[in-house]
């Protein structure tokens, strides 16, 4: 009788433990959670996959392969994490740093040595200040210890966001000229359209040069527009632009292609009325929702 | 004293005899063994659609369980719009959210930090062939290239591959009655012109007060009266955007508006902004007396009890005023008017807004942790074929979205018109500027304050706080970058371990990357371009 309620309270704790337990704690390989880590950062729950990398790392030996993978989920973890807090970042800054003394890996290093420039380069919390001269050494040593990369291709499009954010044209114009000559050393580099892209985007803010930025478009489009880039848009700004230097050809062109290729673009009607003004007869309009019936003036019998 | 103890008991049992029985009966409705369930949530509570909606259900199931023997089970969530918010960002995030959620109202479905969380990229599925199309012309046309509108306004523009799958289109236009018009102004026609519809609304009250009814030309709530603004109001800044759009894109954010007005190239006292309000207050004095007090509905009930001509409202509003109708009077339907003719508005306003680039409506995307992705997938495209959308919104009377699906007759003046003008003017730069905006505005609707007036208080309120607005809506926009950067890190670190380079992920990457720069350079230029600088005279972010 005297057991009675020891034994109850034992069962009470047993069935709240069970419905408290996780399943999906169940053993896990280091492959596993790294997958799982990796997936919950994508999802951008960092606290989520900060735990998982963590668990990972503190049972990985130093310097081996689940070591670099985990301290490098890890340091994006604290990096992106959200509310941003100054010792997450400095954290984020100390492990990246870690990694870029450690790490070989030729895949690797690029990746973390352009974060760790990113970290640099971003405001984050009250307080916060930019490391401009850590963010453009570490973009320029990536251009020029490892210029067959990706992240080198990406560190010369964010020299080129820091000239735009300066706001000065000398800047702006020491950025496209890098630009142009990177773009001339690679030219198979799979950015090159952004890269192109963004000297138009320097010609127009806050050089104001009009021509160079139409010819900086064309030469982007020639690269292969982003998959979804809304090409309307990109359409009109360019005939807008082309418009505004005086080549009256160009635009003409593009004034068309937005009411022959984008029937569903909002500037057909527009495009046409600028063709007009530009004393080109425009083209017909294409209806995208000719599949519906005609506007009858009354409907209902 | 046995029986009243043994009552109590007896109750007691009941109680959770039924309680037990409703869990059962809804655990066998939602996870029933050996069938796959799932569940779509919508806030649609019009007439005829979750019946329209049934009957998709119904056939897919059935056709599910011929084809592959297999059961499955669609349930309906329907959920009231006020509470749709609450019921959606909760489920979210206690992981028990529908499958299939209609997208909107609630943060959780709209903001990008939550979209990345909470649902599944479709952008995969959207460019393969729909395979309910097999045997059509539709074979092997992309799921995407199906709709009319080619999906291209139904995808979050910064992190581009997150679509939401439409069932229909809507639009808004002017129902008239075509009865009353034709016995009170003699006319056969709804009115082609502006000059028209003013005359229209003179002849109706003049009618009005002859025979002396209770009749206005036209009847209107603070929620109708936006279709007017759109229609009449913004039509006439067209032409200011040409000449403040900086970078080329159609339209006015509040910040080249903001750059524009230091410059002095346009303000509230510029002809287009005070004839666009001379013209509205024109419009406004022909709604009912009461107008800013009434709701919606009262002003459906009033064209419905023929107590107004006319009524604006949207696509999906039309059964049930046809329905209320019914065979009292004949209801006709046209497109607004726009001051072409007019002599003094004309120079401002060229055509109305175009309509080509609208969007789907009733937006679907899937949750995330769905355990039946591609059930979802498969019922969105069963949904979506040309024969069941347009079996969907014939059943509603709404517009269908899917090429090839014939639009009702009855709204075929609901047709997107094409010829119009693109863009947007948006100055509201701060709190402030939207809120004694749109409070004075019924004043001046009102006819209580003129537009000089108006044009007077609000260019006091924004120049008082548009710079510090300015300056908050940089930060909002930094937050944005600053959130693009966070997915696109995530999905490169994860790229950099992955066995093999997925062509689909890296031109994921690539199009995060373009967001990010896209997102970039759109925020020096518009910090770059400030007009002034700071108090400590640096540059402003």
């Amino acid at each position: 009788m005297r057991w009675r309620r020891p034994v109850l309270v034992t069962c009470l704790l047993l069935l709240l433990s069970g419905g408290c337990s996780n399943p999906a704690a169940s053993p896990h390989g280091p492959a596993d959670s790294l997958a799982e880590a990796w997936q919950e950062a994508q999802y951008l729950n960092f606290p989520g996959a900060r735990r998982l990398f963590e668990r990972v790392r503190e049972q990985a030996r130093a310097g081996s392969d689940v070591w670099v993978e985990s301290t490098l989920g890890l340091a994006i973890s604290f990096h992106h994490a959200q509310p941003d807090t100054r010792g997450d970042k400095q954290r984020a800054a100390e492990l990246y740093d870690d990694l870029i003394a450690g790490v070989t890996n030729p895949v690797v290093l690029p990746q973390v040595l352009l974060l760790r420039a990113r970290l640099a380069d971003q405001l984050d919390y009250a307080g916060d200040e930019r490391d401009l001269t850590t963010a453009q050494t570490l973009y320029r040593r990536l251009m020029t210890d490892f210029p067959n990369t990706r992240q080198a291709g990406e560190a010369v499009l964010y020299l080129g966001h820091l000239a735009a954010d300066s706001g000065e044209p000398s800047l702006a114009r020491e950025a496209i000229r890098q630009t142009r000559s990177w773009i001339h050393d690679h030219p198979d580099d799979s950015l090159a359209s952004l890269h192109w892209d963004l000297i138009a985007r320097l010609c127009m803010y806050p050089l104001d040069q009009p021509a160079e930025a139409v010819t900086a478009f064309l030469e982007s489009e020639k690269a292969g527009l982003p998959p979804m880039t809304a090409r309307d848009a990109f359409y009109w700004r360019v005939a807008n632009l082309a418009e505004r230097a005086g080549d009256a050809a160009t635009a003409v062109h593009y004034f068309e292609r937005i009411i022959l290729e984008e029937p569903r673009s909002g500037y057909g009607f527009e495009s046409q009325l600028r063709l007009q003004a530009l004393g080109r007869t425009p083209p017909p309009l294409a209806d995208p929702f000719a599949v519906l019936p005609e506007h009858p003036s009354e409907v209902i019998p | 004293m046995t029986l009243r103890r043994s009552m109590g008991l007896c109750v007691l049992l009941a109680v959770m005899g039924l309680a037990s029985a409703r869990v059962w009966i809804q655990h066998m409705t939602h996870e029933a063994p050996g069938v796959d369930t799932i569940r779509i949530c919508h806030w649609q509570l019009e007439s005829g659609f979750r019946e329209a909606l049934d009957e998709l259900i119904h056939e897919y199931e059935a056709g599910v369980l011929a084809r592959t023997g297999k059961r499955v089970q669609v349930v309906q969530v329907p959920i009231s719009e006020r509470g749709y918010s609450q019921y959606v960002n909760t489920g979210l995030i206690g992981g028990m959210a529908p499958d299939i959620i209609e997208q909107g109202k609630a943060k959780t479905s709209e903001k990008q930090e939550y979209i990345i969380r909470f649902y599944l990229p479709l952008g995969r599925y959207v460019r393969e062939p729909n395979p309910y199309n097999a045997g059509t012309t539709l074979e092997s046309t992309a799921w995407q290239d199906t709709f009319v509108d080619g999906l291209s306004g139904s995808y979050d523009r910064g992190l581009r591959d997150y679509y939401r799958i439409p069932f229909s289109l809507f639009t808004v236009r002017i129902f008239y009655n075509r009865d009353l018009l034709e016995r009170a102004t003699g006319r056969k026609e709804p009115p082609a012109t502006y000059g028209e519809l003013l005359d229209v609304c003179r002849e109706v009250r003049a009618f009005a007060q002859r025979e002396k009814l209770p009749l206005v030309p036209i009847a209107a709530s603070k929620t109708q009266l936006k279709p007017f603004q759109y229609g009449y109001e913004n039509t006439f800044l067209f032409p200011l955007i040409p000449r403040v759009d900086a970078d080329l894109t159609g339209s006015v954010d509040p910040f080249e508006a903001y750059q524009a007005y230091v410059r002095g190239l346009w303000s509230f006292r510029s002809p287009e902004f005070q004839s666009g309000w001379r013209c509205m207050t024109e419009i406004a004095a022909n709604f009912q007396e009461g107008w800013m007090a009434a709701q919606r509905d009262d002003s459906v009930f009033m064209f419905a009890q023929q107590r107004a001509v006319m009524l604006s409202s949207g696509s999906w509003d039309a059964q049930s005023i046809i329905r209320q109708a019914g065979d009292r009077f004949r209801v006709g339907i046209f497109d607004f008017p726009v001051p072409t003719d007019h002599p003094e508005y004309s120079e401002f306003v060229k055509g109305p807004a175009t309509e080509a680039d609208i969007r789907g409506g009733i937006p679907w995307v899937i949750n995330l942790k769905t355990r039946h992705p591609d059930l979802c997938i498969d019922f969105l495209r069963f949904c979506t074929t040309p024969a069941n959308n347009e079996r969907f919104n014939r059943r509603i009377t709404w517009i269908p979205v899917v090429r090839g699906a014939v639009l009702p007759p009855e709204l075929a003046a609901f047709k997107p018109r094409i010829r119009g003008f693109y863009g947007t003017f948006s100055y509201s730069i701060s709190s402030a500027v939207r809120l004694i905006g749109d409070g004075d505005r019924w004043l001046l609707y009102a006819g209580d304050l003129s537009p000089e007036a108006y044009a007077d208080r609000l260019a006091e309120v924004y120049e008082r706080t548009a710079a510090q607005g300015y300056r908050d809506e940089l930060r909002r926009q930094q937050a944005h970058h600053r959130n693009l950067q966070r997915a696109l890190a995530a999905l490169q670190g994860a790229a950099c371990f992955a066995a093999a380079d997925d062509p689909l992920a890296r031109a994921k990457r690539l199009e995060i990357l373009s967001s990010v720069q896209g997102q970039a350079l759109y925020g020096a230029a518009a910090a770059g371009r400030f007009p002034g600088r700071d108090g400590d005279g640096k540059r402003v972010r």
